[in-house]
């Protein structure tokens, strides 16, 4: 009687478990990839984004570069000029085999992007409390220091602009400006 | 990728081994045709423009390639549509069983080196052909002796998961339908001049006081005024109607011939002569596009109308001229368009919730989300767009003057974002009768959309409407 209940069981072996799991982690793929970025389900409750997107350049690209600029007041109150933060490289033949700054460029161009869609839905007197908003300023202030330091620094602010690097006949916009960031405390918003 | 790889290196088992190869394969065919068929889904790459497009940046293209697509746009195009059919059409590999598989790997192979040295994606060229001996290996007929005994059933597996899901997801969607159009179980409906069927919802005591009427904004819900009903029928005592238009909720449209908003105008007048009683007052309360028809109705009820209160109302001004901008095709309306097309297609499960809608009461909230998910409120959302587009293209009607006092109430953040809020409100106040006074009040801190569905902000907005309630009150004697 037992020998023929044991016969009627199947094992589950580690194939199988390997086998359904691998299942379903191409079921939340393949839902993960619907083209309306508001169907998402699946990805806000992937917060350590193991589910992969494949909708590279899709469904609209980005057909615009971002120039990332910042300019300074002095402890005299004096206003600097805009000072560009050049990120991006021109494309060279080795690229296709070595590109380690790729990386920070990409970087960029991603906060650049999150900061005018964050913009468009938060306050601007909230800003400050948003993670890109957070991110550009640190960048900003990093350079900064690196540039000339922070001693003589009363409060510095950065801006973002679109254009099409390479065609002439696209004008550049300018779509983002922060407010004055004191750069001991670059995270509290200054009310300027 | 890697992970599975390797894991099929350490396992000793077949069957384990050919589980984590062909999950690898799957993920390669999905990589290129959702790739694929998600740019189809984008205008640009369907109009032949985004290769140039993407070209003439410098974080992703090439100078000197750019240059050569705009000098051959042809060439452009043709070799964009070639991508987008290599993509699309990647799962071929496997239907055919194999005899494919060299031509779309080598083609693929081509495309990543490319774009590795054009756009810079040169760890493209070596992530997706990674996974190339994987789709080999499982696309290879098992009649071959290379791959006898393989085991396909991940295939089959993942197949069986994604029809179930389907399934699943489908059946959870009819029954949200059913949820949005049972209504609340307190909803009595009320047919209009036009066959329409709308459900309302009466609360609160009878007095004295005018019964406030709610009109929601446009893809929206009466839900989002559940705060400020709660606060004024436990607080004052005041009778509230709150409804859904026509198409929205429990509520039929039933009229026939295309969409025109005047129809929602005589709905709502048709909805407050059958619920509120020949001898009461009323005051209209409107929410954004609401705000718009409370306003164009509340001529029809100059008798009774005690007031008219706009929360953050639209600018009629200004919509008229970012609509001519866009020549009829506004974001808002191609995000209306698009989503309500997706949810027709029975995505709605997949629509992420919004995080207003857990600030609702509870009892609201489910309500709310069945309505957001479901195609019906964003296909009534697109024809009262259309609607108002088509409106206010066609011609500028003059507004009319009103003769009741009315509220406006907007946010700090509509006022810091336009300098255009504060006189556009001014605007809106100036068409009424000013002697029993008129108001306008700014509220700090919410946006359009949290100052009715927080509960604090609602409140708030709650009390302003309560005070003027009383002040017209007074004031008429």
């Amino acid at each position: 009687m037992n020998r023929l209940m044991l016969r009627g069981t199947r094992r589950v072996g580690s194939d199988s478990i390997v086998r359904w799991a691998a299942a379903a982690a191409l079921v939340a793929s393949v839902f993960a990839q619907h083209p309306h970025r508001s169907f998402n389900r699946i990805r806000r409750r992937d917060p350590w984004s193991l589910v992969p997107d494949y909708r590279f350049f899709a469904p609209e690209p980005s057909t615009q570069d971002f120039r990332f600029a910042y300019r300074t007041v002095d402890r005299a109150g004096r206003l600097g000029k805009w000072q560009e933060i050049d990120t991006t490289e021109r494309r060279r033949g080795y690229h296709g085999v070595w590109f380690p700054n790729r990386r920070p460029e990409k970087a960029v161009f991603d906060i650049c992007n999150s900061i005018l869609l964050t913009a468009a839905r938060v306050n601007l007197a909230d800003i400050h409390q948003t993670l890109p908003y957070q991110l550009a300023a640190a960048f900003t202030l990093s350079n900064i220091f690196r540039e000339s330091g922070v001693e003589e620094i009363k409060a510095f602010q950065f801006s973002i602009a679109s254009v099409a690097e390479y065609d002439p006949e696209d004008v550049p916009d300018l779509s983002f400006v922060s407010p004055l960031i004191d750069p001991l405390s670059p995270w509290v918003a200054t009310g300027q | 990728m890697q992970v599975s790889t390797g894991l099929a290196r350490l396992s000793r088992n077949e069957r384990t081994q050919d589980a984590l190869l062909w999950f690898v394969a799957l993920h390669a065919h999905l990589a290129y045709s959702a790739s694929g068929w998600v740019k189809l889904t984008g205008r640009q790459w369907r109009s032949g423009h985004a290769l140039s497009g993407i070209l003439r940046t410098q974080t992703f293209g090439a100078e000197r390639i750019y240059r050569l697509a705009v000098r051959h746009p042809q060439l452009s195009r043709c070799t964009q549509y070639a991508v987008l059919g290599l993509e699309c059409l990647f799962p071929l590999v496997s239907c055919t069983g194999g005899r494919l598989t060299r031509v779309f790997l080598g083609a693929t192979t081509g495309f990543h080196l490319v774009t590795g040295f054009v756009m810079g994606l040169g760890r493209f060229a070596t992530a997706f052909p990674a996974m190339h001996p994987a789709v080999a290996y499982t696309s290879t007929p098992r009649s071959h002796r290379a791959v006898a005994g393989r085991d396909d059933s991940t295939a089959g597996a993942t197949a069986l998961l994604v029809t179930a899901a389907a399934v699943g997801g489908a059946a959870l969607m009819a029954y949200r339908r059913l949820v949005v159009l049972r209504g609340r179980p307190t909803s009595q409906p009320v047919v209009t001049r036009h066959g329409n069927t709308l459900a309302c919802d009466v609360a609160g005591k009878e007095s004295g006081a005018p019964v406030v009427v709610f009109c929601h904004n446009v893809a929206s819900t009466s839900e989002d005024f559940a705060w400020v009903t709660e606060w004024l029928t436990s607080l004052t005592g005041v009778e509230v109607v709150t409804y859904s238009r026509a198409g929205y909720s429990a509520s039929i449209r039933r009229a026939r011939g295309p969409y025109r908003s005047p129809e929602s105008v005589d709905d709502l007048e048709d909805l407050v002569r059958a619920v509120v009683p020949a001898d009461r007052g009323v005051l209209l309360v409107g929410h954004a596009l609401g705000s718009e028809l409370a306003r164009r109705a509340a001529s029809r009820l100059s008798g009774r109308l005690r007031g008219l209160v706009y929360i953050t109302p639209a600018h009629l001004t200004e919509l008229r001229s970012s609509i001519h901008a866009s020549a009829g095709n506004s974001r808002f309306g191609r995000t209306l368009s698009s989503t309500a097309t997706w949810l027709r297609l029975g995505s709605g499960v997949l629509l992420s919730r919004p995080d207003w809608l857990g600030s609702l009461p509870k009892a609201s909230q489910r309500s709310a989300l069945a309505q957001y998910t479901d195609a019906r409120l964003w296909q009534a959302a697109q024809r009262e767009w259309s609607s108002i587009e088509r409106e206010l293209t066609d011609h500028s009607e003059p507004v009319e003057p009103v003769a009741a006092p009315a509220l406006v109430i907007t946010t700090r953040q509509a006022v810091d974002r336009d300098p255009r809020e504060i006189p556009y409100c001014e605007e809106l106040l100036r068409g009424h009768e000013a002697e029993h006074g008129n108001n306008l009040r700014v509220v700090e801190g919410p946006d359009h959309q949290t100052l009715l569905v927080d509960r604090c902000h609602a409140y708030e907005a709650a009390r302003l409407i309560a005070q003027f309630i009383e002040e017209t009150g007074r004031r008429g004697g």
